[in-house]
């Protein structure tokens, strides 16, 4: 065994009421433990059902693309399918799915998810998948594979791009950011970049951040703590440790000035995007801004839903929320309507967020938003999947899995002040940048927009 | 309580054997209990106890569907399924949410052919606040005028405006509507004169004289004990039974012939495609076979349809099989989104790998693989209190049993490659009448249809959506 650490979380009573996650957690509770090799691993029994839900997370995305590698981390989330060194061509869905498993994956600005539930007899199989894609997955990596797969990633942004509204938030992102700061590109790259990716650059960018030390492997389902631990260590342990990786680079540009912009598209009506830099995960104003959000969109009886859709019949759609990542963060408030002018949309939502400052919101309001918040995050994690992608969450962002608690005693300890002082920080009419989205040939955009090009 | 253990790092992982694919013990399907059947005043009661879910699941389904107009429009029909849930005679709209949201209660109303619903989860500690309000949803809505101008008015931006510039919701459209007889529910033409028209007052005589006349079944998941739960059903729900028959579906007959449609969608440098064909009934023999045959050919990522067109071809980012069943009509249908330039070769290519299906069967890994995520799904199908109550839902939507949908899991172990040769070969072969769709830019496919040979109908995004074609 080359297991350096553990944590036990138990499930002791004191712990079920200071975390509900771990209510339903078997008799070994949720344990942390450290391969030898760097590689984290976190396990939970529950034995409700037969299956096992797997959860790996590494710590890259489009955030750590270089230029010229736009993309890159996305085109993993293909490639990892593809085959590895004991893995054939197209034998690890074929394999999975012939024992039952089902899996996929997924990419966001600062990592990558690949999941999986299988029947617990599929365990060291699930296992021998995941391990030799980490370990030996350069072997599969062909010139074949890698055309194949770029055709595939560029089918895919086409696909998303041509649905109605599918280019709104990839637009917004470039629009926010510079372009010298990775979040201003698309998640799944740029046209040239995708078609311009070659072997040896696409080798390296997995050596670089394929590691275990830069990975979370997440099970939980129906297995015994210790013997699972024991496989995890079989299949993982042997696979070299390639030491930290680098830290991700500072770059010189962040938020661009506001600034307004449009695109056109195949919709029939009209929406505007407000949105305002804020702050990034785990800052400390985070959770002001999180119940900010439900405060203003949070259903009936919300201040923007209300004044927009509820009350006035302003748009047909519309919301606001934060949305944060590793590095930046924004606050997006956006509204559609049919034949609405936007500055009309934009100056509702700009006049409500106004509102907060001046009429703060009432112990009521507050209440409200942190039920609305705790509840929202509660009933999603009733299956193994979202469970073991929370715990996975807990440990990237919090250094821990059992983060739920201290999570809802930030949420609890915000005030209403907390609101009031986040909408002067951050939501200003100067800081706030727009995107319109109008019709092909529609002239509705908000004054002076720039057509936004997408990289 | 957090304990921290530490235990020394050892040198070596113990050596696995990577050259072969790790012996799998194949799942076995589990038992699952049958629901307890009670009855609370005029009410059948079925209650699943189960411990350690967050919330219980408390659905109220009326045997009373989009079909039981009794004179009403469809539109009034679609209105009163969307709207149940708005309001009460003593909650507004406002004090609706506020109650949800406060106590973390999630109430929805829902409208099927047959069928119609109000569906709850609430906390335990809230089931007392909970019930009152399921109870004045199904006592004494109100559908407040206001929601009803909305619902009006979103329908109508649907059909008139958005669902135009949607490749996916035009080829939705058109295929339902080739498909279905305008006098079958499923193929209901929209009625926009009907839609903007709905009144309040239409929906609540419809809703008194149809929908709370209806014979009704309460069925209750979660981890609370019978004896707590029976006198607050009693309170709440036990007078929503009423004798009588259940609404029978609607007799089908599928298309006779084939047909070719494509929808005009000038600009879009993408084509979305979709084909549709007879399957076996709900109660047909042939049924558990052709499941079997539908994960082979687009139920699994490596199906046929996406090694070829996704693994092999690069053209599309997905290819997939749907098979969609009832007592009376079933079908197949596939789909998937190509650029313009690979349309008529990747119609070929789905049609290639039907026929070949159809000739030859399914081989015994695809066999294999079904069987065991499909017994993977049954075991896990009370992974969730909102899971188990959909199969307790769906016995008696179908009039099952526990004992008879576990058979049908179980007789996927004797599937055979002939079986499946004989069931697609039956259901796929290429003289069946086969609907298909294709959404795009004439100007970019329509010569390339007709080079390969198809002949096709255009119609406009306006006839699609509307279905008057």
């Amino acid at each position: 065994m080359s297991i350096l650490l553990a944590i036990a979380f138990s499930a002791t009573p004191s712990a079920l009421a200071a975390d509900p996650l771990l209510m339903d957690a078997g008799p070994q509770g949720t344990s942390v433990h450290k391969l030898a090799n760097g590689l984290t691993v976190i396990l939970q029994e529950d034995h409700r059902t037969d299956t096992v839900a797997l959860h790996i997370r590494y710590g890259v995305g489009a955030h750590d693309e270089k230029l010229g590698e736009h993309g890159c981390a996305h085109l993993f989330e293909h490639l990892m399918f593809e085959g590895s060194a004991h893995v054939g061509m197209n034998k690890f869905d074929e394999w999975l799915t012939a024992a039952g498993g089902e899996n996929n994956a997924f990419t966001s600005d600062d990592q990558t998810a690949y999941h999986m539930t299988f029947p617990s007899g599929a365990k060291d199989l699930a296992l021998f998948l995941d391990s030799d894609r980490l370990g030996w997955l350069l072997d599969g990596v062909t010139q074949g594979n890698l055309d194949n797969q770029r055709m595939v990633v560029l089918q895919e942004r086409a696909e998303g791009y041509e649905q109605p509204n599918g280019r709104d938030w990839d637009a917004l992102q470039t629009l926010m950011y510079d372009p010298t700061n990775p979040y201003h590109v698309p998640v799944i790259g740029t046209v040239a970049e995708v078609q311009g990716f070659q072997i040896p650059a696409v080798h390296g960018f997995f050596k670089a951040h394929y590691r275990p030390g830069n990975a979370v492997l997440v099970l939980v389902g129906n297995f015994e703590t210790a013997a699972m631990l024991a496989s995890v260590d079989s299949w993982f342990g042997s696979i070299p440790d390639a030491g930290p990786i680098e830290p991700r680079a500072v770059w010189k540009e962040g938020v661009v000035a506001a600034h307004d912009g449009f695109l056109e598209d195949s919709v029939e009506q009209r929406t505007v995007y407000l949105a305002w830099p804020s702050v990034p995960l785990g800052h400390k104003d985070a959770p002001a801004l999180d119940l900010l959000g439900y405060v203003l969109s949070g259903g009936r009886g919300t201040r923007l839903d209300d004044a927009m859709y509820f009350d006035k019949n302003l748009a047909t759609d519309e919301g606001a929320f934060p949305y944060a990542m590793d590095a930046e963060g924004m606050f997006i408030v956006y509204a559609t309507a049919p034949k609405k002018p936007l500055t009309k949309l934009a100056s509702v939502a700009e006049s409500v967020i106004a509102d907060v400052i001046t009429t703060p919101p009432t112990a009521a309001e507050l209440d409200r938003a942190k039920r609305q918040y705790k509840a929202d995050l509660l009933d999603p994690l009733e299956t193994l999947e979202s469970r073991a992608e929370w715990l996975a969450d807990c440990q990237f962002y919090d250094g821990r899995p059992d983060c739920l608690a201290d999570r809802w005693k930030k949420i609890d300890a915000v005030t209403s002040d907390d609101l009031v002082r986040v909408t002067q920080t951050y939501l200003t009419p100067e800081r706030r940048t727009s995107l319109s989205i109008v019709p092909k040939g529609d002239t509705g955009m908000m004054p002076g927009a720039d057509v936004v090009e997408l990289p | 309580m957090i304990t921290v253990l530490l235990a020394a790092a050892l040198a070596h992982a113990d050596e696995v054997d990577r050259s072969a694919p790790p012996v799998v013990v194949p799942p076995t399907a589990f038992e699952h209990p049958a629901a307890e059947v009670h009855t609370v005043g005029g009410s059948t009661v079925w209650f699943v106890r189960e411990k350690g879910i967050r919330k219980l699941q408390i659905h109220v389904i009326l045997n009373r569907g989009a079909i039981d107009l009794d004179g009403h429009s469809t539109a009034n029909s679609e209105a009163t399924g969307w709207l149940w849930d708005a309001a009460t005679a003593t909650q507004t709209a406002d004090q609706v949410t506020e109650t949800e949201e406060l106590y973390d209660l999630d109430v929805s109303s829902w409208l099927g052919n047959t069928t119609s619903g109000l569906d709850m989860e609430v906390p335990p500690e809230e089931l007392d606040r909970g019930l009152a309000l399921l109870s004045g949803m199904l006592h004494e809505p109100t559908f407040p005028k206001d929601e009803v101008k909305r619902w009006s008015r979103e329908k109508l931006q649907w059909y008139t405006a958005d669902a135009l510039t949607s490749p996916r919701d035009l080829a939705g459209s058109a295929l339902t509507f080739a498909w279905f007889p305008a006098d079958h529910p499923f193929g209901v033409r929209p009625d926009l004169k009907a839609i903007k028209g709905v009144k309040s007052a239409a929906l609540l005589e419809r809703e008194a004289r149809v929908i709370a006349e209806a014979p009704s079944l309460v069925v209750v998941v979660g981890d609370i004990e019978w004896a707590t739960l029976e006198p607050k059903l009693a309170t709440a729900l036990g007078d929503v039974g009423k004798p009588g028959a259940r609404t029978q579906d609607p007799a089908f007959t599928p298309p006779s012939a084939s047909r070719w449609l494509a929808v005009d969608m000038p600009g879009n440098p993408q084509a979305t495609i979709r084909m549709r064909t007879g399957a076996p009934l709900r109660d047909d023999p042939d049924r558990v076979v052709a499941e079997v045959v539908d994960f082979a050919i687009g139920g699994s990522f490596l199906s046929r349809l996406n090694s070829n067109l996704r693994e092999d071809k690069g053209w599309t980012y997905g290819a997939w099989s749907s098979y969609s069943y009832d007592r009376t009509r079933a079908h197949w249908t596939f789909g998937l989104d190509v650029k313009v330039e690979h349309v008529a070769e990747t119609v070929t290519e789905l049609a290639k790998e039907v026929d070949k299906l159809a000739a030859e069967g399914a081989r015994i890994d695809e066999i294999t693989g079904a069987r065991n995520t499909m017994v993977s799904w049954w075991n896990s199908s009370l992974e969730t209190g909102a899971g188990s109550i959909k199969f307790y839902d769906q016995l008696h939507f179908d009039e099952s049993t526990v004992g008879a949908e576990r058979d049908r899991v179980v007789a996927l172990d004797h599937v055979t490659p002939d079986d499946t040769k004989r069931v697609a070969g039956k259901w796929l072969a290429p003289a069946n009448p086969r609907v298909w769709v294709i959404v795009g830019d004439k100007n970019a496919i329509g010569q390339q249809l007709e080079a390969a040979g198809l002949k096709v109908e255009w119609v406009s995004a306006e006839d699609a959506i509307l279905g008057t074609f």
